[in-house]
């Protein structure tokens, strides 16, 4: 079978305290793909890699048939080039726009933020299917956890990516919601066709979601 | 009280576009610094805010040296463009940016680095252009520090005395502005004069800043 991952990315930080080193070998033809480990084992680091907000001293990330980074041949794609969504542990919803603005933030291709009514089939399709229209006119900070995710994962949907990068969907939620969001998530993810990569440090998500489990310690892969 | 109104009318035009050239320049020089590193940008930081530690007459000196007639800028400009600034009210605008320019590029710079990366970053990943991301999220975003920083930019421009004095004269009605008007009344014993023209001032400065307090959006100073 043909490897849908095949990353392989060392990176040093340099802090006079503690010097941290990366190094990271994933190959996998998951679908689902679960990147484990405790928190500061540099999982965020690595899918921020993935993303190309982080850039790896050296090695090579190749999704499919397409190199996204690698350093001995000078590639370096810019994030918007790579279209892999990618939904941020706190959801980095933008603060000054509605929750309608801020899912239909990629539709728009402009300079300028459009008006609060400015929409699309997408649009209206995930908010719908996301159960968000009732707050359309609402802002991030009039929301709870689990809307703020659904936001989240909406916004990232209509950008049409590629692939879906979640950093700890879960982190920000207390105990309850937790539980039922996880399933879920589980349930809408199984609709998309695209490929999913979730870094977690709960076993849970890694029951769950992961078709094939990545171990991570101290920055490097077990 | 004629000259008054002229010269409160000339004190607007000057800092206003004296604060215009300064959003452009100064927010523009601020986002390059808050995300570029390149070697010798603290010294060149530096530079850039010396306007606000050193005197204004100082300033207005260098000013007369590089633009006057025998300046090299003075010289290309008049050769090339027949423009002499000593002595206009452009000569004063260019003076009041200089003088102002800290205060917004200062403003600006603490707004740009106070922000968290990520929406930026959430932005880059849903597929939309750098142009576009400084438009849509980091402007906006920013807005409240940079306001206040082109208020107060204006304020200092309006208030310049020192450096306008060397570079522009002081010239009723073409650039005798509301701090050098006094100044002259008072030099004159104008008493009356002196007493509108500060009062006037008083009023413009107290306009400005509850003009600023409304400015100020209250859903985004909610966040903040």
């Amino acid at each position: 079978m043909s490897m849908l991952w095949q990353v392989q990315i060392k990176k040093h930080y340099q802090n006079e305290l503690h010097p941290f080193d990366l190094g990271v070998q994933i190959q996998s033809a998951a679908k689902n793909l679960v990147i484990f480990g405790s928190s500061g084992a540099g999982k965020t680091q690595v899918l921020k890699m993935l993303a190309g907000l982080v850039k790896p001293d050296s090695g090579f990330i190749r999704m499919g048939d397409e190199t996204l980074f690698d350093s001995d041949l000078n590639i370096n794609k810019s994030p918007q080039q790579r279209s892999l969504a990618y939904v941020f542990q706190d959801y980095a919803l933008f603060p000054h726009l509605t929750v309608r603005q801020n899912i239909a933030f990629s539709a728009n291709k402009t300079w300028l933020n459009k008006g609060k009514q400015f929409t699309n089939e997408d649009v209206d399709d995930w908010m719908v299917k996301f159960q968000l229209t009732h707050l359309a006119n609402q802002y991030p900070h009039q929301l709870s956890g689990g809307q703020s995710q659904r936001v989240a994962l909406a916004r990232a949907l209509v950008s049409k990516p590629k692939g879906l990068l979640l950093d700890e969907p879960f982190a920000a939620l207390d105990q309850e919601l937790r539980r039922t969001l996880r399933q879920e998530l589980h349930a809408l993810l199984k609709q998309l066709s695209i490929p999913m990569i979730l870094i977690s440090h709960d076993q849970e998500d890694v029951n769950l979601f992961g078709e094939e489990v990545i171990s991570i310690k101290n920055g490097k892969t077990i | 009280m004629h000259e008054a109104w002229v010269a409160l009318r000339l004190t607007l035009k000057i800092a206003g576009f004296a604060t215009l050239i300064n959003l452009v320049l100064g927010v523009g020089l601020a986002y390059f610094f808050s995300r570029k590193n390149f070697w010798g940008k603290e010294v060149l930081d530096a530079i850039l805010t010396l306007p606000m530690v050193m005197p204004p007459t100082v300033l207005g000196y260098y000013l007369l040296v590089v633009l006057g007639q025998q300046g090299f800028i003075g010289q290309f400009l008049k050769e090339y463009f027949g423009i002499h600034l000593i002595f206009t009210w452009q000569g004063a605008v260019i003076a009041a940016s200089i003088v102002s320019f800290p205060l917004i590029f200062k403003g600006a710079r603490a707004a740009f680095e106070s922000l968290e990366p990520q929406y930026e970053q959430a932005a880059k990943v849903l597929n939309v252009s750098n142009t576009a991301i400084f438009f849509r999220v980091t402007l906006p975003l920013a807005w409240r520090g940079i306001l206040a920083g082109a208020l107060l930019s204006f304020a200092r421009a309006a208030g310049e005395f020192g450096a306008t004095l060397m570079v522009a004269g002081s010239i009723q009605g073409k650039t005798q502005t509301l701090s050098i008007a006094v100044y002259e009344a008072v030099q004159a014993g104008q008493d009356d004069t002196a007493n509108f023209l500060v009062l006037l001032t008083s009023v413009v400065c107290m306009s400005v800043l509850l003009v600023s307090g409304r400015l100020m959006p209250g859903r985004l100073a909610r966040q903040g």
